[in-house]
């Protein structure tokens, strides 16, 4: 497929946001980032049987990322210490109509096709237990009694007797899934696979803690399973707060990671156009300064930087396009006069870099549309005139037309920090916001609406 | 004319001609990627096989543009060649061996040499060099030799030489060459009576119409030609042995070879002696016809004034000459088999023109041809009631052969001028839109919504 990317002689966007996955060619992407989590999840990684770890953070600063490399270089042999474990390709997002039935379902289906995936990618034969579940799992034979999932020559070997999959129970799936460790153990000199649970935000916290607690001793005791819970910051501190019990199965007190520094950024750009780039001399289509400037607006949230560099970068050559072919009369065939275009935009744009003025001409175009469509919603922009000079906290309710302080707290700053626009720190117990994304654009590039 | 193709079935089945025929449906990507493959398909055995049984010895292409005056074909001093060629048929395989890749560079010498001529005296925009001038141009044959010559240049738009007259040609060049070698640069042309015995000297200087075909970027190549060159001369150091060497000497049986016959039904023509049979002519007094018949070959080849001593006469010959007489000359005597010129149209352009003597000339595309002689035209060679025809002439009809020769071609047309005129297109439109897109990305205001 032709994107813009492809058109400019990059292999795909530089700007990508998608999460690293466990392979070679992403974890020549990764920037490792200098303040220890990496040894920190390894150690929490480091057991015989299998563990439980939490790796919690900020929206968007790349935990997801984080875990499938980390997964990789326990795959490979790459990892200092660790087990070898068959990393979890496909997370299990979690969501909050799941009950912990279904879920269980999708962690043995999750399970199924990253064994699947591994033993292919290593040459390894599949170990007979899969094939064997995924038959249990899909059939549609009308089934009144049980189902004897049997695993080893002649029949005779390991096997567990299942109900048919629709009436199966918490118990079951974790007999299934115990099945599946240890035949991974057996056959696939690996210690076991990783279990990976993601999006916890999207679970009320006594419902994750609930969730968690009816798993305890079910799931997360099977031999060979690794589970990771990725989810916000300081996850572990709310589990522990919700429920005592859970957190006590948890190794270490829980990873929590750390933004990237704007000299980590600039890392991770680099590496991207490196890999991407078709050509030696490629560069960023966007220069340092606007990666600068994104990076500040995004108080550390690298997908927030990388989302909007790669929407700014869509949107100047879209742009310029459309300014270039508005009085274009050369009777050429369109599909001609375009890829000449395409040419010419790649040669005077992204080979030689956009400049920072018509970037921030574009940005600040964009920043004011977005204003002027949340001026029409909300009177949020005229209150956040307030948060120019530095940061708020909830007792400053009275500056900004409120009269309450829990409801200028509920009402406007974590609405609007849930709509990226603040950012909120902790800082000697109270939390201060201060203003994040295109707000914090629209201040510092001082478009006019404010 | 009620001529019929006896090839035609060819076209459809020959593994030569379906090699050619898919190269050209599947070539594509740069000039130099053009040139590469097509020279590779070209030197493939099925198309070797093909191009003997046509009788095409060699056909290289040039091509015009009128609007950028730009004439592309071979250049010794380039490593990477804008046209290809075929490969040359040698029927003596040691004698190819030696010297293949000297009488190809010979060739392209004696056309650089022409072009240069055609641009030193260019008073007008007229092209001069022989491919052009010689060519039927609507309608119009300036110059022939009889009626039948005439009426096939019309019917096939062919410039084709034909054996008695390339041989004639070549006879009076070397007498005119040897007349220099002997002092008598400076006598008239009328009474020339060169030694026909007496052995020549050495060096004679390779030259075409005063100018020398050593002007080469590489040492190397340049003293190829002169060893080259001097190994002809060695062989023919007499005039007599230029008679053995082109196979018209009437000595050992030799009298009525079809070479012999050829060049004696021209001379007929040229003495306006139409019946008479000069094959029975000792080859000295034959040499004498020739000598003698200098002026008039050369009054029937340019009707403008001409100077009458013996060197203007050389030089006028191998200007106004029907096709390049050194490279055909040494090829011949080299490879001990006759060869006969052919020009044939591979593009014509309905829009643009060259002028050749102030005469439009559409034909921009050209294959230049060494052919055996062709035997279904070419009016010298005499019947052969039936008897098989020597290995060295073609019975291929001329329709045939100029259809492969086109199809050869096509690759190159679209390369020379309509890939030319894209580019020039893009280049324009690249500009364009370069100028625009700098305006835009450093003018003040914000961009259209």
């Amino acid at each position: 497929m032709t994107t813009i990317w492809t058109e400019f002689g990059f292999s795909q966007t530089p700007y990508r946001t998608t999460p690293l996955a466990p392979n070679d060619f992403d974890y020549e992407l990764f920037t490792s980032r200098a303040r220890g989590e990496s040894a920190s999840f390894l150690t929490a990684m480091d057991s015989n049987s299998g563990s439980f770890v939490i790796v919690s953070g900020d929206v968007g600063i790349g935990k997801t990322s984080f875990v499938n490399i980390q997964q990789h270089l326990l795959a490979n042999g790459g990892a200092e210490f660790g087990p070898t474990l068959i990393p979890c390709f496909t997370s299990t997002p979690l969501g909050q109509e799941d009950t912990p039935v279904a879920l269980a379902r999708r962690f043995v289906h999750e399970a199924i096709s990253n064994i699947e995936r591994y033993c292919g990618q290593t040459n390894q034969s599949v170990p007979t237990a899969c094939a064997k579940v995924r038959e249990w799992m899909f059939s549609h034979k009308p089934m009144t009694s049980g189902y004897q999932i049997t695993v080893g020559p002649l029949g005779i070997g390991r096997s567990v007797v299942v109900p048919p999959a629709v009436d199966a129970t918490l118990e079951t799936w974790r007999d299934v899934l115990q099945l599946l460790a240890t035949e991974t153990r057996e056959h696939l000199s690996v210690e076991g696979f990783v279990v990976c649970m993601e999006n916890a935000e999207n679970c009320e916290i006594h419902d994750l803690a609930k969730l968690l607690m009816g798993y305890r001793d079910v799931l997360f005791v099977i031999e060979g399973i690794w589970w990771i819970l990725i989810g916000p910051s300081h996850l572990y501190e709310q589990l522990t707060i919700a429920d005592r019990r859970v957190s006590q199965r948890i190794k270490g007190s829980g990873i929590e990671m750390s933004h990237f520094t704007i000299e980590e950024f600039h890392d991770l750009i680099e590496r991207r156009v490196k890999k991407y780039r078709k050509t030696e001399t490629a560069v960023s289509p966007l220069s340092k300064n606007i990666h600068d400037l994104l990076f500040r607006a995004s108080k550390g949230e690298v997908r927030f930087t990388l989302d909007a560099a790669s929407t700014l970068v869509d949107t100047i050559v879209m742009k310029v396009r459309e300014e270039v072919q508005k009085d274009h009369l050369r009777p050429v065939a369109p599909q001609v006069a375009r890829a000449m275009l395409s040419k010419v935009l790649q040669k005077e744009l992204i080979d030689k870099q956009i400049p920072d003025t018509l970037a921030k001409r574009v940005l600040s175009a964009e920043v004011r549309k977005y204003v002027e469509q949340h001026r029409k919603t909300s009177n949020f922009f005229e209150k956040i005139k307030c948060f120019a000079s530095g940061s708020l906290t909830e007792n400053d309710f009275e500056q900004v037309g409120y009269d309450k302080a829990d409801r200028f707290r509920d009402e406007f700053l974590e609405r609007f920090r849930a709509e990226g626009l603040l950012f909120r720190e902790s800082r000697e117990g109270q939390h201060r916001y201060s203003l994040k994304g295109f707000a914090w654009l629209a201040n510092e590039l001082s478009v006019d609406v404010l | 004319m009620g001529y019929e193709e006896p090839f035609m079935q060819l076209q459809f089945a020959d593994p030569g001609w379906i090699k050619i025929d898919t190269a050209v449906l599947r070539v594509r990507g740069e000039l130099s990627d053009i040139v590469l493959e097509m020279d590779r398909v070209l030197k493939d055995d099925a198309v070797h096989a093909l191009c003997a049984n046509l009788g095409i010895s060699s056909a290289g292409f040039i091509f015009i543009d009128p609007v950028k005056q730009f004439t592309r074909f071979f250049d010794n001093d380039s490593d990477q060649q804008k046209t290809y060629h075929t490969e040359y048929l040698w029927q003596n395989t040691e004698a190819k061996h030696l010297w293949v890749d000297t009488v190809h560079r010979l060739f392209v010498q004696v056309r650089e040499a022409q072009g240069q001529l055609q641009k030193s005296e260019a008073t007008t925009e007229n092209r001069t060099e022989d491919f052009f001038r010689y060519l039927p141009k609507d309608d119009c044959v300036d110059v022939y030799f009889g009626e039948a010559e005439r009426n096939s240049r019309l019917q096939y738009t062919l410039h084709y030489v034909s054996l008695g007259e390339t041989l004639f040609t070549m006879l009076a060049w070397r007498n005119l060459l040897a007349a220099v070698n002997f002092g008598l640069g400076e006598t008239s042309l009328t009474g020339l009576d060169v030694p026909f015995d007496a052995a020549l000297r050495l060096p004679l200087a390779c030259e075409w119409n005063g100018a020398s075909l050593l002007r080469m970027k590489y040492a190397d190549e340049q003293n190829q030609i002169v060893e080259l060159w001097h190994t002809v001369c060695n062989s023919t150091s007499t005039l007599s042995s230029v008679f053995a060497a082109l196979g018209v000497s009437a000595s050992e049986g030799n009298k009525q070879s079809l070479e012999r016959r050829a060049l004696v039904t021209f001379i007929a023509m040229l003495a306006e002696q139409p019946g008479t049979d000069f094959v029975d002519l000792p080859d000295e007094q034959l040499n004498l016809k020739i000598q003698a018949l200098i002026p008039c070959f050369l009054r029937r080849l340019y009707s403008g004034e001409l100077k009458e001593d013996v060197l203007a006469s050389l030089h006028a010959l191998e200007r106004y000459a029907r096709f390049p007489v050194m490279p055909f000359h040494v090829w011949h005597v080299l490879d001990g088999s006759p060869k006969c010129y052919m020009v044939s149209p591979v593009w014509t352009s309905q829009q643009y023109s060259v002028p050749v003597d102030d005469v439009p000339c559409r034909h921009l595309g050209l294959a230049l041809c060494a052919v055996q002689p062709l035997s279904k035209i070419d009016w010298t060679i005499p019947e052969l009631h039936g008897s098989p025809p020597p290995s060295w002439c073609s019975e291929a009809g001329p329709v045939l052969v100029a259809n492969v020769i086109r199809l050869m071609a096509r690759p190159l047309v679209e390369q020379h001028l309509y890939s030319s005129a894209v580019r020039e297109l893009q280049l324009r439109l690249e500009d364009e839109f370069t100028t625009k897109t700098q305006n835009v990305i450093h003018r003040d205001g914000e961009l259209a919504q």
